[in-house]
């Protein structure tokens, strides 16, 4: 898998199923910036989706979600929010993150 | 299998931690930096550092960057976890002649040297007394413990918080303590910055360029900020000062409406700053966002034990970033001093870590 840029065209299509995690970032956010690339590793290498949300692109999408910091990483399953966590965050912790939903 | 033991172990990987991790690599000495967040610490937040020498305008992003390659490069190793407490361990010959300390310590001294004889990395070159030497145990948020030779505390300080009801609750849902990071939430409200220094003045600066009205509420009569900005603050047309105030209470939106829904924030009271009369009189000041920006605490509460601390909390060391515990060192903005910069933070890095490889060498 790779690192799947989403907007209001193609977000709920990409959440529908499955565990996915979803980066809410910005431009103008430095730890973002950071982010970024530790999330694109990890999308090489584990078989669950990861999308990147752009909140000055896709403001709608943050609302609904009530994304007021960022970055801000949310974990769906089957389309319903099932975790969260605010801030940049080493690629250990977001593996553990995700282990801890997997079944 | 034996457990590794380092010959630095660097607390923080801000700019004062990843600086002594360069020169602690480049003298050849293995090295492991604890990181609780991010690489990088505070400057990742700064869009634009103009006071840095020879790098004029660069990005925090961009600095933090390049200072973690520049470790990596050196073969600097990251552990993503926070250092929770950190033990000094006797070395066994010394702690068997003193009948006092406890024979327990002793053997658990002994052995993780026995354990660990294989473990002086190869390219160390340390000195044959280092081996009669305490050792500093760090224990991680994950529950990892790791052993080191030295150790330099470089994990900087936090913002200081208010202190008030529901402050925690509504971080992210109205409070914040960073401009730069959660102003663009705010496009087009309205909000309130606490705190009469540089770091609150140009916080409303910027805010001010985004929201619809800042409101800058300061304890005193005077701003403590450099004149110049205030003065670019005051021309604001969007920007009102509140003097002589302090906020008292944080106020939320009813909670009970809609139970899944977070809390958010809806406005603040304020509280006149001298009050001499019976019963001071509030006000209610309707607010989207709070911007808390009044001053800095340090992180070291989990090293009253091991070190004297000052009365705020930072380390009392001087420029030589020694402590009285022999093989540790502090450097950066945990180290009690006049001037927090990165300038500052990189010099102590580099002066850290030079002790700690002389201590080594000796
Ligand atoms: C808004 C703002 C703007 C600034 N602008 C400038 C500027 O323009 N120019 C300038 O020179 N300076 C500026 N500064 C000051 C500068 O950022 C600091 O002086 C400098 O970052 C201090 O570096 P440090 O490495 O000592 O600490 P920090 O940057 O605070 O780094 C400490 C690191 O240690 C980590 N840590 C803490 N405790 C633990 C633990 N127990 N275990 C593991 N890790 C831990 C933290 O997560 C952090 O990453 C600014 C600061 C702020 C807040």
């Amino acid at each position: 898998m790779s690192l799947i840029e989403a907007n209001k065209s193609n977000f709920e299509e990409n959440i529908k199923s499955g565990l996915v995690l979803v980066d809410f970032n910005a431009d103008w956010c430095g730890p973002c910036q950071i982010f970024a690339p530790v999330l694109e590793e990890l999308s090489k290498e584990i078989p669950e989706k990861i999308l990147s949300v752009n909140i000055d692109d896709s403001p709608e999408i943050a609302e609904k979600y009530s994304v007021s910091s960022i970055p801000c990483l949310v974990i769906f399953r089957d389309g319903e929010e099932i975790d969260r966590s605010v801030g940049a965050l080493p690629k250990k912790k977001v593996q553990k993150l995700l282990e801890k939903h997997k079944r | 299998m034996p457990q590794k033991i380092y010959d630095v172990a660097i607390v923080g990987a801000g700019a004062a931690g990843m600086t002594s991790a360069i020169y602690a690599l480049r003298a050849k000495k293995s090295v492991i930096l604890f990181e609780e967040k991010t690489f990088g610490g505070q400057i990742i937040n700064t869009h634009k550092i103009d006071n840095y020498p020879a790098a004029p305008g660069i990005s925090g992003v961009e600095f933090a960057q390049k200072l973690y390659s520049q470790v990596e490069s050196f073969g600097g190793e990251f552990e993503f976890s926070a250092v929770e407490s950190i033990e000094k361990l006797e070395n066994p010959l010394k702690t068997a002649k003193s009948s006092s300390k406890s024979v327990e310590t002793a053997l658990k001294t002994a052995r993780t040297l026995a354990n660990s004889l294989e473990t002086t990395s190869e390219t160390s070159q340390n000195s044959a007394n280092s081996a009669e030497r305490p050792l500093f145990s760090l224990k991680t948020s994950d529950g990892d413990t790791f052993l080191s030779r030295t150790v330099i505390v470089a994990n900087g300080s936090s913002e200081r918080k208010l202190g008030l009801p529901l402050e925690e609750e509504l971080i992210g849902h109205g409070i914040s303590y960073c401009a730069t990071c959660d102003g663009n939430f705010f496009k087009g409200k309205t909000v309130a910055v606490y705190g009469g220094g540089n770091t609150a003045v140009y916080s409303a600066l910027y805010l001010a360029s985004l929201a619809k009205k800042v409101y800058v509420i300061i304890r005193r009569d005077q701003f403590r900020a450099e004149p110049h900005l205030v003065q670019k603050l005051e021309s604001l047309g969007n920007v009102e000062v509140i003097k002589n105030s302090l906020i008292s209470a944080l106020n939320s939106e009813n909670p009970s409406k809609s139970a899944s829904k977070p809390l958010s924030l809806k406005s603040i009271t304020l509280t006149p700053a001298n009050t001499s009369g019976a019963s001071p009189e509030e006000k209610i000041l309707p607010v989207d966002g709070l911007f808390v920006l009044i001053g800095r605490v340090s992180n070291n509460a989990f090293l009253k034990n091991l070190l004297p601390l000052d009365a705020q909390g930072y380390i009392p060391s001087d420029e030589t970033c020694k402590t009285p515990v022999e093989g540790l060192f502090c450097a950066g903005d945990t180290r009690k001093k006049s001037l927090h910069q990165l300038v500052t933070a990189t010099s102590d890095g580099a002066i850290a870590a030079t002790a700690a490889i002389e201590y080594l060498n000796s």
